[in-house]
C-alpha cells in the first residue's frame, strides 16, 4: 500500500526539561502525498535528518504530531525502509542476506518467502551477479544500490532516504539519481529525500521542501513542474534556473 | 600467499640462536647459568618420552579452565553491557578481582580447594576470564547507532537484535579476548602447576631447577611455548573458519 505523511505543528526539542534544551525543529507543518517524491532540502543543522527519523518513527516529536497513512508513527509496526547516509550494510552478511534483513528480523520463514523477491530488486538495482558476495567487496555506489534494494525489500509504504548519496562520486551520483526516479515511477511509492544538493532535489522530486536552520523550519514548499521520466537537459530549462534562484534566495539571503 | 613472512623469522631466529651458541662459548658460561641451545636440544632430546604425559596434563588444565571462562566471561559480559545497574554493582567488584595478583592468591586457592584440578581450574578462570569479559562487553556496546537504527525501523525485538546485530558485531571482539585469554589460560595452568601439582609442563621447570638442571627447565620452556603459540593459531585459525569477514586482508593476523 502507499501511505501519505501527514506532519502537524510538530517540534522537536533535544534535552527537553534539562540544563540546555535545544530547538531541532519547530512548527514543521508538511503534507506529502502518497505517491509523491519529496525532497527535504537545506543547509546542514536545519533538522531535515531529525525530520525524516521522526517519520521513521525514530524520533519522537516533543510537540504536534506525525502521521503515516492516517495513524500515528510507531517503530517497527509500520512498513517504512530507510535508506542512510552510508550504505550501512552489516559486513557478516552476503549481500543477497543484508537485503532480506528486513523479512529476518521478522521471523526466519519470511526469508524463504521473500528470497525470489530480493532476487528480483537486486536484478532491478543491478546487482545480480554479486548478491552472494560479501558487502566489502563492493564499492561504494554497489553497496547503496544493495541498500536501496533493503529498503524496498518488505514492500513497504513509504522510502525514507537520508542523503544516500552524498558519500559517492559524482559520476556514480549521477547513475543513481537515474535509477531512483525510475524504482519511484516503478513502484509508485512515496519517496521522501533528505539532500543539500540543489540540483538534485530539482531532478529527482515532483515537490521540494526547502528548510532553514535555528530553529529549523519548513520555509516553503515548492512544485517541481516537470514529468517524469527525468532527462538531465531538464536542469538547463527556465523553470528549473527559477527554482534554482527562488531556493538560493530562500537559504541564503540576497547574495552578491 | 609469499614465502617471505615465513622465511624471515626462521632466518633472524637461527641468527640468534647462533650468536647464543657462540657466545656461550666463547665466554664458557656454565650450563647452570646460561646453557648453550645445543646443551638444551640435548637435554629436551633426553625427556622427549616423559613430555607427551606432561604436555597432555597442561593441555588438559589449559582447555577446560578456557572452556570454564568462556563459558561465564561471555554471558556475564552481555548480562553487563545491557544492564546498567549490573555493570554499576558488578563491574567494580570484577576489576577488583582482576587486580588481585594470581600467584599471590594461588595459595590459598589450594587451601581452599585442595591439590586437585579443581583449584588449577579457580587459578586459570581467574587468570583469563577478565579479557574475554571485558572483549564481549567492549563489542556488544560499540554497535554502530546506524545498525541499531536498521534493527528498529525493521521491528526487531530485543532478543532479535542481540542476535542478529549485536552478537555478529561483538564476534571479533570476542575473539580476540579469546585469543589473550587463550595465551593467559597457559600461563595460569602453569602457576597452578608451580604450586600444586606432580605432572604438567610447570612441574617439569619447577623440578628441574630445584636440580639446577637448567637444559631441562629450559627445553621444558621451549615446549610450553610452542604450546602456547599453536593453540593461539588455532583460536585465530577457528576465527578464520568461522568468521571470514572479520579478518581484513592487512591487518597483524
Amino acid at each position: 500500500m502507499v501511505k501519505d505523511v501527514q506532519i502537524e505543528n510538530a517540534g522537536k526539542v533535544f534535552g527537553f526539561g534539562g540544563p540546555k534544551p535545544f530547538t531541532a525543529l519547530e512548527d514543521v507543518d508538511l503534507q506529502v502525498k502518497a505517491g509523491e517524491f519529496l525532497s527535504l532540502l537545506g543547509p546542514s543543522g536545519c533538522g531535515k535528518s531529525t525530520l525524516l527519523r521522526m517519520v521513521a518513527g525514530l524520533e519522537k516529536p516533543t510537540s504536534g504530531s506525525v502521521a503515516v497513512g492516517g495513524g500515528e508513527v510507531k517503530t517497527g509496526f509500520d512498513n517504512i525502509g530507510l535508506v542512510f547516509q552510508k550504505p550501512n550494510l552489516l559486513p557478516w552478511l552476503s549481500v543477497l542476506d543484508n537485503v532480506l534483513y528486513p523479512a529476518r528480523v521478522k521471523s526466519r520463514k519470511l526469508v524463504k518467502t521473500y528470497r525470489s523477491r530480493a532476487e528480483e530488486l537486486l536484478e532491478q538495482v543491478g546487482l545480480s551477479h554479486v548478491a552472494n558476495q560479501m558487502p566489502d567487496s563492493l564499492s561504494g555506489g554497489m553497496q547503496q544500490r544493495a541498500a536501496i534494494a533493503r529498503g524496498l525489500v518488505m514492500d513497504p509504504d513509504i522510502l525514507l532516504m537520508d542523503e544516500p548519496f552524498s558519500a559517492l562520486d559524482a559520476m556514480t551520483r549521477e547513475d543513481l539519481q537515474f535509477e531512483l526516479v525510475r524504482l519511484h515511477q516503478e513502484t509508485g511509492k512515496t519517496f521522501i529525500f533528505v539532500t543539500h544538493g540543489i540540483s538534485e532535489a530539482i531532478f529527482l522530486s515532483s515537490t521540494i521542501a526547502v528548510m532553514s536552520s535555528f530553529p529549523g523550519r519548513i520555509s516553503n514548499v515548492l512544485d517541481v513542474e516537470f514529468g517524469y521520466p527525468r532527462a538531465l537537459d531538464m536542469l538547463s530549462t527556465p523553470h528549473a534556473h527559477d527554482l534554482d534562484e527562488t531556493i538560493r534566495s530562500i537559504i541564503y539571503g540576497p547574495r552578491t | 600467499m609469499s614465502i617471505r613472512p615465513i622465511l624471515l623469522p626462521i632466518i633472524s631466529l637461527s641468527v640468534l640462536i647462533l650468536i647464543w651458541e657462540l657466545c656461550t662459548w666463547a665466554f664458557s658460561i656454565p650450563a647452570y647459568l646460561l646453557p648453550a641451545p645445543s646443551a638444551i636440544s640435548v637435554a629436551g632430546w633426553k625427556i622427549a618420552g616423559a613430555f607427551p604425559l606432561h604436555i597432555w596434563t597442561t593441555l588438559y588444565t589449559v582447555l577446560a579452565g578456557f572452556l570454564v571462562s568462556v563459558l561465564i566471561a561471555i554471558p556475564l559480559g552481555i548480562a553487563i553491557s545491557i544492564n546498567k545497574v549490573a555493570s554499576e554493582a558488578v563491574y567494580p567488584l570484577l576489576i577488583f578481582a582482576n587486580a588481585i595478583p594470581v600467584i599471590a592468591i594461588a595459595p590459598i586457592i589450594v587451601v581452599m580447594f585442595g591439590t586437585g584440578i579443581e583449584s588449577r581450574l579457580v587459578i586459570n578462570f581467574l587468570v583469563c576470564f577478565f579479557p574475554i569479559m571485558v572483549a564481549t562487553a567492549t563489542g556488544i556496546l560499540d554497535t554502530p547507532k546506524d545498525y541499531l537504527d536498521l534493527s528498529r525501523t525493521t521491528g526487531a525485538s530485543f532478543l532479535t537484535e542481540m542476535l542478529t546485530i549485536r552478537m555478529p558485531h561483538a564476534a571479533p571482539f570476542i575473539f580476540s579476548g579469546l585469543k589473550i585469554g587463550m595465551t593467559l589460560s597457559v600461563i595460569g595452568a602453569v602457576v597452578g602447576e608451580f604450586i600444586t601439582s606432580q605432572r604438567g609442563l610447570g612441574y617439569l621447570i619447577v623440578s628441574a631447577t630445584t636440580n639446577f638442571d637448567l637444559p631441562q627447565a629450559m627445553a621444558s620452556v621451549i615446549v610450553l611455548a610452542l604450546m602456547s603459540v599453536i593453540l593461539y593459531l588455532t583460536v585465530q585459525y577457528i576465527q578464520r573458519i568461522w568468521l571470514p569477514w572479520s579478518i581484513k586482508a592487512n591487518a597483524m593476523n
